[in-house]
């Protein structure tokens, strides 16, 4: 495990002795070779847990998210460049040091052993987070933003931390590797249901859940590209995570328990692909689009079952992939319109045809279509959930039905029609955008070839 | 000799990552032989030594 | 004030809280006390004008009404047990008499009220001793005679500590007023605990001393003393932004900083103990806490300019005070938790 750590800790020392001209491209190069010693945990062959030390481990669940993380980081100072041209050189390491301090930190949280280590690493993440989009965002709201952000995650996670150590009061440990050993069960009481709630909504509030995802499409809006990226491909996995990992102490509580919050999040669904269908901000839609997603990966980790768990895996990596594109996307869109408004970006095929075929896959990749790793996600979650309830297929069949229409009116507003009036002067797409998609979109395709390295604890 | 030296004060900055790479490794290599120096002592996992093998648990 | 009776006036502020943690006798605690709240009065009145004669008037009816019921109960104590010493037999009616006295003396809620104007009325040095030092004999006094006193006591002045100073917080927009809140809550937490564990008593304590020695080192030099003045930061010295953000959210208690250690050291042992009650309204209050410093790192440090100042703005930046505690201040405040295990 040091052994990506370390290397991901001296990118620090490179950001700040890098001459001003070399930051990007040193960073960069060097995070992406960081990627090749990530890569090898994703070889999980004997679906056991690869123990690095007594504090770090990873097994077929964490490490393609970990793997992920890791990819993210080059692609996010990719993106990013052009909107902190203008800033100083100071600012710009600053920034660079956030996200790498980030990605430090998310790998840590996904291999943490301990689940006291874990929630620790977990908070930790919210303070590069809350610089990012603070700091770096484009308008006011976003101090707002910030304030929903960091509130609605901790006052969740308050009651995690109360109920972790209660727990770790009963059973003696947190270590993940020994509570699957563990065999005591929780009764059916009111505490009980207490500790339960405490243990999952930290984690459903940033997934988030319906009802409580209020924060995310401000934060997503807000933020500067690479807080929409980190935000959408990796926070919120944090909670599909977190969620899948607690769920062994709280074993047989969830069948019980898990009833409104399956309907919740499936009522959410249908309701938030709603919501994007009438949405005029591009961010904002593609927010919407993630709590929509994200909703299947709730309902998918509440019913318990090893298909649902595989397809909760799945999604939550192939919408990481997916979403991220959609906001490179967006933001490439808006360093040359400045403006989210979809009605301002009209017609940009006609300009951009590359990026258009670009804008086309990632939409297609967003509505679940074959080649994508999302259609395996999408496909065993409906599956799990037809069987849990033959009617859940009404709600989950509209809401299929929904994300294609909202990918195709986000794909239809910003690339068909007439190029408007004020577009006379677009900068045309640069290499550096068009390689961003193209590792986006890349895994995004060739996974499918053994979706068994994203389908977690394969059983 | 200036020019080589330009060339260190340059580019020092690209030895950091592979340091930071060897160092990880090998504190993984010690860590992973710490965890392990128990294993002659364990009923378990106990083997027969070869004839010049020391054992690793003293 | 001329060096000799400044000489003097510090030894016995120093010496005072020496005496009462030294000593094992009640009278001579209350010399102690008695000997400190003397010596600090003219230090408060040092810069006269109206603020300060108010606020040292304040302070010392307050602690003198403190000193007295301190010593009225040892006198009934020794009244009715014949020893200036602690004893375990002490009625319940002393014991109280005594934890009134240095809830007083510590600003704890419900005798909290003086604590946010006497700070606010006297300068940033003046206010660091007040938040600081003279916190540490009544502590110590506590630290000794928490057997005696009723724990639900305790633990109802301790929540009431913690709410107000949350609540009262979030509506200040002067500096040493949310020091004053923030020194409320933190002696909330310290008292929660000392029925449990007293030992975790001292580090909250240490790691509070720290906190804000390391915050007002930032306040003092820039003379910070509303939160729109700690906007002129980003201009006056960059480097303290970073500091100055971390810092204070390792004051909220955001977990991988300093000041998750003795929340999370604190929650434990309440759980350990079945209090999940008082821990969990704890824990959710400490994040209004969160959030009036999350107000001051927005006007610090989120919200400066894109770019550095270019214009000769530096002439009031020569005479600035540095602080050679800062850079210890602000690393033990933010990244002690790793050293957790070295401190139980």
């Amino acid at each position: 495990m040091l052994k990506i750590i370390v290397p991901s800790l001296m990118l620090l020392p490179l950001t700040w002795f890098s001459s001003s001209k070399k930051v990007w491209i040193n960073v960069t190069a060097y995070s992406f070779l960081i990627n090749i010693i990530a890569m090898t945990t994703l070889w999980q062959n004997s679906d056991g847990t690869l123990n690095f030390s007594s504090m770090f481990s990873m097994d077929s669940l964490s490490s393609p998210l970990t793997a992920l993380t890791i990819w993210l980081l080059p692609l996010m100072l990719l993106a990013s460049q052009k909107h902190i041209k203008k800033e100083t050189v100071l600012n710009k390491k600053l920034y660079i040091s956030m996200l790498v301090t980030l990605q430090i930190l998310l790998i840590m949280t996904f291999s943490a052993n301990e689940l006291i280590m874990f929630y620790i690493l977990f908070e930790a993440t919210l303070i590069p987070t809350l610089i990012i989009i603070t700091r770096w965002g484009n308008q006011t709201e976003r101090l707002n933003a910030g304030l929903y952000f960091l509130f609605y995650t901790l006052i969740g996670s308050i009651p995690l931390l109360i109920a972790l150590i209660s727990i770790q009061k009963s059973l003696g440990t947190l270590n993940i590797l020994l509570l699957s050993l563990n065999t005591s069960t929780l009764d059916n009481n009111w505490s009980n249901y207490i500790l339960w709630l405490a243990c999952m909504m930290a984690f459903m509030i940033k997934m988030p859940l319906y009802g409580v995802h209020l924060w995310l499409p401000k934060a997503h809006v807000e933020a500067p590209i690479a807080g929409s990226m980190i935000l959408a491909a990796i926070l919120l996995k944090l909670g599909g995570y977190g969620m899948m990992r607690v769920s062994i102490i709280l074993d047989p509580m969830t069948e019980t328990m898990a009833y409104p919050f399956i309907l919740l999040s499936l009522w959410g669904m249908l309701m938030t692909s709603s919501i994007c269908l009438r949405q005029t901000d591009l961010k904002s839609l593609i927010a919407y689009s993630s709590v929509s997603h994200m909703a299947l990966v709730i309902a998918a980790i509440m019913i318990q079952t090893p298909w649902s768990f595989m397809g909760a895996s799945a999604l939550m990596i192939a919408h990481g992939l997916t979403s991220s594109l959609l906001f490179c996307l967006a933001n490439t869109n808006y360093e040359r319109i400045h403006s989210r408004t979809m009605i301002m970006a009209r017609g940009l095929q006609t300009a951009f045809p590359l990026m258009a075929t670009l804008w086309f896959l990632g939409s297609l990749a967003n509505l679940a279509l074959p080649p994508s790793i999302n259609l395996i996600g999408e496909l065993l979650i409906t599956i799990t959930l037809f069987s849990w309830s033959h009617l859940s297929i009404i709600l989950v069949g509209t809401n299929i039905l929904i994300t294609a229409l909202y990918s195709l009116y986000m794909l239809i507003m910003t690339q068909r029609g007439k190029l408007t009036f004020h577009m006379n002067n677009l900068q045309p797409s640069y290499t550096r955008e068009l390689t961003l998609m193209m590792l986006h979109i890349t895994p995004l395709i060739l996974l499918i070839m053994n979706p068994k390295l994203i389908l977690g604890p394969t059983l | 000799m200036m020019t080589l030296l330009q060339l260190v004060r340059e580019h020092w900055v690209h030895i950091l990552v592979p340091v930071g790479l060897a160092f990880g490794c090998y504190l993984d290599k010690r860590d992973d032989e710490k965890l392990t120096a128990f294993r002659n002592k364990s009923m378990l996992f106990q083997r027969e030594l070869r004839p010049n093998e020391e054992v690793t648990w003293k | 004030m001329n060096p000799i009776t400044l000489l003097i006036i510090y030894f016995t502020i120093l010496s005072g809280p020496m005496v009462t943690m030294l000593s094992n006798n009640f009278f001579l605690m209350w010399i102690g006390l008695e000997m400190n709240l003397l010596a600090i009065i003219p230090v408060m009145t040092n810069k006269s004008n109206p603020r300060t004669t108010e606020a040292a008037t304040k302070y010392f009816i307050t602690q003198a009404t403190a000193s007295m019921i301190f010593l009225l109960s040892i006198i009934m104590n020794y009244k009715q047990l014949g020893t200036w010493t602690i004893q375990p037999q002490t009625s319940s009616l002393t014991s109280t008499l005594i934890f009134i006295s240095l809830a007083i003396k510590l600003g704890l809620s419900p005798f909290h009220a003086w604590l946010p104007e006497v700070t606010q009325g006297i300068p940033l040095s003046t206010g660091l001793l007040l938040l600081t030092w003279q916190k540490l004999a009544p502590l110590s006094i506590l630290f000794q005679v928490y057997e005696l006193i009723n724990p639900h006591v305790l633990i109802m002045s301790a929540c009431a500590s913690v709410m107000i100073g949350a609540w009262g917080g979030l509506n200040q927009t002067q500096t040493r007023k949310i020091m004053a809140y923030s020194s409320i809550a933190h002696m909330g937490w310290m008292i929660s605990i000392l029925p449990y564990n007293p030992s975790l008593t001292i580090i909250n304590l240490i790691i509070y001393i720290l906190l804000t020695l390391a915050m007002f080192s930032i306040l003092h030099p820039h003379s910070f003393f509303s939160i729109k003045s700690t906007s002129l930061l980003w201009n006056k010295s960059p480097i303290m932004l970073p500091l100055m953000s971390s810092i204070l959210l390792s004051m909220g208690g955001l977990p991988p900083l300093t000041g998750f250690l003795p929340k999370w050291l604190i929650i434990t042992e309440l759980l350990k103990n079945n209090n999940q009650l008082l821990a969990s309204i704890m824990a959710i209050l400490a994040l209004v806490n969160l959030f009036f410093y999350t107000r001051l790192i927005y006007s610090t440090s989120l919200t400066t300019f894109p770019s550095t100042n270019n214009s000769k703005m530096f002439n009031h930046q020569k005479n600035m005070k540095k602080y050679p505690t800062l850079p210890l201040t602000a690393i033990t405040s933010t990244l002690m938790l790793p050293l957790l295990p070295l401190m139980l």
